[in-house]
């Protein structure tokens, strides 16, 4: 079932500055990866879902409940994490998140108390006087304290150092095992290779792909890069019929692609030569995005 | 109606200029009303002196009036300056210049921070991302600023009051109950603007400018409209054509003359003070419902 559906979504700003046309589907307990360059049109689509401001054109749909202005009862089902952290002057952390579970009727503090704890936030600090990373700490727990059936996200993990990182992994992993549908716009490539589902790339405001992470986990496809010890090996595997990707003459270094039913053949004829050392590239999202945004800068 | 938790936070947020203005108020009352009280008796003029003085002119068939004349001062002064005393200078000037200063620096301030200042930083994402509907954001907020400005002329009133029993020669307690209905429907009407202007933009520069440029205009055209006021000319240095100051501020609607003098024109300008208010409540609070939020 389609928990989020966003249909011809298209919120003009000028100046070729807005969405244009978005289509997607979230799925029931899916983890949704929403990547694009500054400015690309990420957080206007999340207000849109967010019903903070109304699209052009097109609708998007939440549990079947078209998304406006007015459909707050659907924010019971939803946690949120802004972009743009900026606290109500009401003192510390700790004033905040009791009031925000006010205002979503959370009475058991059990989950947010653990989610402080986990996270090592410390609610005593002025919200005035919060870096960058403790805010966002704070957001992250309002936004999951409520045990939301749909989070939606928005670059949730700026400001959190590596170790943070990691948690705020364990943290959407958690929420998934729940059975939460996650919608996630983010920077950071490794943390959306470690949890989503299903990747969109947005470009100028449109969607250029969709990719299914599994496709990126297990490409048969893989690249290794090899360093041969002389001249003369580096020049006779050039013979190789293999797929060179790139050749460095100078360190006598070769790339090659090889399918995984190729591996075999592969090791036998390296097997052959005096190799200085084999490394595999890894295809990552990040490759795999930066590839698909040259070409799309070409067609431009 | 309303949500309490939101009001909770407006409250926490606000409670500390609602507390200095409330003071302030209280305090410019108590300054001003002591040290008026000091010099509202009116000194009795010393017959023994006097009296040779105006027998001298009779005699010589001259009058105060061409004495005054010779001089070069319009005589009519003496007749102005004989109506006037300390509380028809504060009625006329207290209440609707320094009365209604912290009041309009008040409803600037938090009418701004009711919702373009949380929509300018981002914090509004956290109450609409809650399921409080928009038009409840609206009236709690529209509850906390009506509120506050009627509690803090409880107070300030309460004071006036107090001061005005313990003090001779003072305005009727009455009368006092009237000037602080008075600043606070006008206190009212201008946090409806403020209100308004708030709900309207989404930048603080703009409800700043617009709301701030407002009061700043009523207040400046209430002290050059001074000078056009009946009380300025018949003291003898009235400016008339300056009156026309007096006709676009809206303090004027704040009509201290004739809650003064017992006629009923008041009564109208505060009606016209409360539909003011009402519809730039109306006009806020919907405005409010239906636009983009970009948070």
């Amino acid at each position: 079932m389609a928990i989020i559906e966003i249909q011809n979504l298209t919120k003009d700003y000028g100046l070729s500055r807005g969405v244009f046309d978005i289509n997607l589907e979230v799925k029931e307990g899916e983890i949704f990866g929403f990547v694009g360059t500054n400015g690309s049109g990420k957080t206007t689509t999340i207000r849109n879902m967010m019903g903070f401001i109304k699209p052009d054109y097109g609708s998007v749909k939440i549990l079947n409940h078209e998304v406006n202005y007015n459909t707050e009862y659907l924010m019971k089902h939803i946690g949120y994490v802004p972009g743009e952290i900026s606290f109500p002057d009401i003192g510390d952390g700790n004033a905040f998140i009791k009031i925000q579970a006010e205002m979503i009727g959370l009475k058991n503090m059990d989950y947010a108390n653990y989610l402080i704890k986990k996270l090592g936030l410390d609610t005593f600090a002025n919200l005035k006087r919060m870096s960058k990373g403790m805010k966002q700490k704070t957001a992250i727990v309002c936004g999951f304290m409520g045990k939301p059936d749909i989070l939606i996200l928005d670059e949730p993990s700026t400001g959190l150092d590596p170790l943070m990182r990691e948690l705020f992994v364990e943290l959407l992993i958690e929420a998934k095992q729940r059975g939460a549908t996650i919608f996630m716009s983010s920077h950071v490539f490794e943390e959306m290779e470690k949890t989503c589902d299903r990747v969109a790339l947005l470009h100028n405001g449109n969607i250029i792909d969709i990719v299914d992470m599994k496709t990126i986990h297990h490409n048969e496809l893989k690249t290794y890069k090899i360093e041969f010890t002389s001249n003369k090996d580096y020049q006779n595997f050039l013979k190789e019929k293999f797929n060179l990707i790139s050749k460095k003459e100078k360190n006598y270094q070769v790339t090659v692609d090889i399918m995984d039913d190729q591996i075999n053949n592969f090791m036998r004829t390296l097997s052959m030569y005096k190799v200085k050392y084999i490394k595999e590239e890894k295809y990552t999202l990040e490759k795999y995005f930066l590839k698909k945004m040259t070409e799309e800068k070409k067609n431009d | 109606m309303i949500s309490i938790p939101l009001l909770k936070q407006t409250i926490k947020s606000n409670w500390g200029l609602w507390l200095v203005s409330t003071l302030t108020v209280s305090l410019l009352y108590i300054v001003m009303k002591i040290s008026m009280g000091t010099i509202a008796v009116p000194s009795d003029p010393d017959p023994n002196v006097l009296v040779p003085y105006i027998m001298a002119l009779q005699d010589a068939g001259l009058s105060i009036d061409g004495l005054f004349s010779a001089i070069g001062i319009n005589p009519d002064i003496l007749t102005g300056l004989a109506t006037m005393d300390g509380n028809t200078l504060v009625g006329i000037m207290f209440y609707p210049i320094v009365g209604v200063l912290l009041p309009l620096l008040y409803t600037v301030i938090v009418g701004n921070k009711l919702f373009a200042s949380q929509i300018d930083r981002g914090s509004m994402a956290f109450i609409l991302s809650t399921s409080i509907k928009r038009s409840k954001i609206a009236i709690t907020q529209l509850t906390f600023f009506v509120s506050s400005l009627i509690l803090m002329f409880l107070v300030a009133a309460s004071v006036d009051v107090i001061l005005a029993l313990i003090i001779d020669n003072s305005l009727p307690v009455d009368k006092i109950i009237l000037l602080n209905l008075g600043l606070l429907l006008f206190s009212i009407a201008m946090g409806s603007l403020t209100y308004m202007f708030s709900a309207i933009f989404n930048y603080s520069k703009y409800s700043l400018a617009f709301g701030g440029g407002l009061a700043l205009t009523f207040f400046i055209s209430k002290i050059l409209g001074l000078f056009g006021s009946d009380l300025f000319m018949t003291m003898g240095i009235g400016i008339e054509p300056m009156n026309i100051f007096n006709k676009i501020t809206m303090i004027s609607l704040f009509n201290t003359t004739s809650i003064l003098d017992d006629s009923t024109t008041y009564i109208l300008y505060f009606v016209i003070l409360v539909i003011v208010s009402i519809i730039c409540f109306v006009t806020g609070g919907i405005w409010f419902t239906k636009k983009d939020i970009p948070v």
